[in-house]
């Protein structure tokens, strides 16, 4: 998967006031494919961008994992969560493991509060 | 209808306008509130009231409405946003009824600047979405069972359709085992009967040959029969020894057919097994690695031959690829160990091949991994051989991995019948 295809997120959500989200190849030894989002995943945010991310996860020819990297992300609605699953469920399809690493205490206690920690693979990893 | 300045008619007007907000506010679904500069609820309707479970207005007026929020950082986010922009739309809010039950909410919210800077009120409405909730909830463990359990059927169909191959190879391998064991049999002892014959006919010879028989002498130049028995015992020697590696490799092919089934169960040496499995990965090891073996006495184990000689041969060859991969200028080593403790007995084969890099040591024994280059692995070796070990006989399988210098797989079987 070519850089330009990756930068496809960050271009997608810049005109967000408050989230960005950025996706990337895991700079190791078969790496994965990794999601930063950044500050508030509202409504807006997630419609822009779920199509984008399911997009990259669907056509991804790296190592099968994805890796959605929360640490900066301050506010989560049920429709952020919904992008969430459905990148799970899409990379599940594909065989692709998933995570969600990092999340702060007030994101994880939304995703505690709608009951999808159990499937999210909820890590905590530098 | 008053007329203009009728100040009697715009008083009716204003009371009828005001009356008509005031039923909009009564009569609202949703929740409808006013808060003050510090947070405090100075108006709610019947329906806010319902929707955080009390039952009377003044249970709620001038409480806090921050406390009502199930999460504090979401109120920090919230009020960032409106003091931002002066309105929020559609804010998704979690609030925490009496009962301490949650409820979900979409709020939006407009600030109206008061006299200062400090001083300003906010009106809000918050619509009841804990049902629109609750589905998209249910969607998700749905969509998410059911895509695991797709994954299991598809990782299933395809250990099934290995183990199916496998099956018929091991077919094959008996069908051929049994074609080879007849005509060695009559070999065999066709064999043993022209020793026999052979040493009659040397006897015959060494009589003969103190007679002094010009003619025989003659024949006996001729014909190199001093070479020929003096080479004799060594051809003999070296049948013996290709009927002994034939009659191995037969047993071993049979021992792998013997798969797939809880009668097979049979008390087994594993030294044995190791020995079998080295036999039939003899052509693809013996360019590329030395094996070493140190095997102790160990107790026979309650197990399925076929499967565990099958576990062995998957990694023995798994570790003469890896090492072949690495296009080494000489041969790379392969140690076999075995022991017993505690109930168990444990066989580790370990090789000097290129290690399995840290992150994938975890993955190594998941359906369909594999680092082999495509089209030469399946990724299901390991996950069968996993599956055979702790599934079927109740053991463990395990790696340890420095790459760059190798690896190590340790199998672990209980000495009684595995659960």
């Amino acid at each position: 998967m070519i850089t330009g295809e990756l930068s496809a997120l960050e271009r997608a959500t810049r005109g967000l006031p408050h989230f960005t989200a950025r996706a990337s190849r895991l700079p190791v030894e078969a790496g994965g494919l990794v999601i930063r989002l950044e500050g508030y995943l509202d409504g807006d945010a997630a419609n822009t961008m779920m199509p984008v991310v399911l997009s990259l996860i669907s056509r991804w020819d790296g190592a099968p994992s994805v890796v959605f990297d929360a640490r900066e992300l301050e506010y989560i609605s049920s429709l952020g969560i919904g992008v969430l699953t459905m990148a799970r469920t899409v990379a599940r399809q594909r065989g692709m493991t998933f995570s969600l690493c990092n999340p702060r205490p007030a994101v994880l206690r939304v995703l505690e509060l709608l009951g999808v920690t159990n499937y999210l693979s909820i890590q905590n990893q530098s | 209808m008053p007329e203009q300045g009728d100040r009697k008619g715009d008083a009716d007007a204003l009371r009828v306008c005001e009356a008509r907000l005031r039923a909009f506010f009564d009569e609202s679904q949703d929740m409808i509130l006013s808060l003050d500069a510090h947070g405090r609820i100075t108006d709610i309707n019947r329906a806010g009231v319902q929707l955080l479970g009390y039952d009377e207005v003044d249970e709620v007026i001038g409480r806090v409405d921050r406390e009502f929020w199930s999460n504090p950082v979401d109120h920090e986010v919230f009020m960032h946003l409106i003091r931002e922009n002066g309105h929020v739309k559609n804010f998704e809010v979690i609030l925490t009824r009496k009962d301490g039950t949650t409820v979900f909410g979409l709020e939006s919210a407009t600030l109206v600047p008061g006299a200062d800077e400090e001083s300003f009120e906010m009106h809000a409405i918050v619509m009841d979405i804990t049902t629109r909730i609750h589905d998209a909830q249910a969607l998700w463990s749905l969509n998410n069972e059911l895509v695991e359990t797709n994954q299991k059927l598809k990782e299933s169909q395809a250990m099934m359709v290995h183990q199916e191959k496998l099956a018929s190879i091991g077919q094959l391998a008996a069908g051929i085992a049994h074609e080879i064991n007849n005509p060695l049999g009559f070999l065999k002892s066709n064999h043993s009967a022209l020793s026999h014959y052979v040493h009659t006919v040397e006897a015959f010879l060494r009589e003969i040959e103190g007679r002094n028989d010009p003619v025989v002498e003659k024949a006996r130049h001729a014909y190199r029969i001093d070479h020929i028995l003096e080479n004799l015992p060594s051809i003999l020697g070296d049948c013996d020894d290709g009927y002994r590696r034939i009659t191995e490799i037969v047993q071993h092919l049979r021992s792998l057919s013997r798969m797939d089934s809880e009668d097979a169960r049979s008390a087994f040496d594993l030294n044995s097994g190791i020995r079998g499995a080295l036999t039939v990965a003899s052509n693809e090891v013996k360019y590329v690695a030395d094996v070493s073996l140190a095997l102790a006495a160990i107790p026979p184990v309650q197990c399925v031959e076929g499967e565990i000689v099958q576990v062995f041969l998957n990694i023995i060859l798994n570790a003469a690829q890896a090492i072949k991969q690495q296009g080494r200028s000489s041969k790379g080593r392969i140690d076999i160990r075995s022991g017993s403790e505690d109930g168990r007995v444990w066989v580790e084969i370990e090789d000097d091949g290129p290690g399995i890099p840290v992150a994938l040591q975890e993955r190594i024994f998941e359906p369909f991994f594999t680092t082999k280059p495509a089209g030469q692995g399946t990724g299901l070796g390991l996950s069968i051989s996993h599956d055979i070990v702790t599934k079927r006989h109740g053991g463990t399988l395990s790696v340890r991995s420095a790459p760059g210098h190798g690896s190590c797989f340790r199998i672990e079987l209980p000495i009684e019948r595995g659960s």
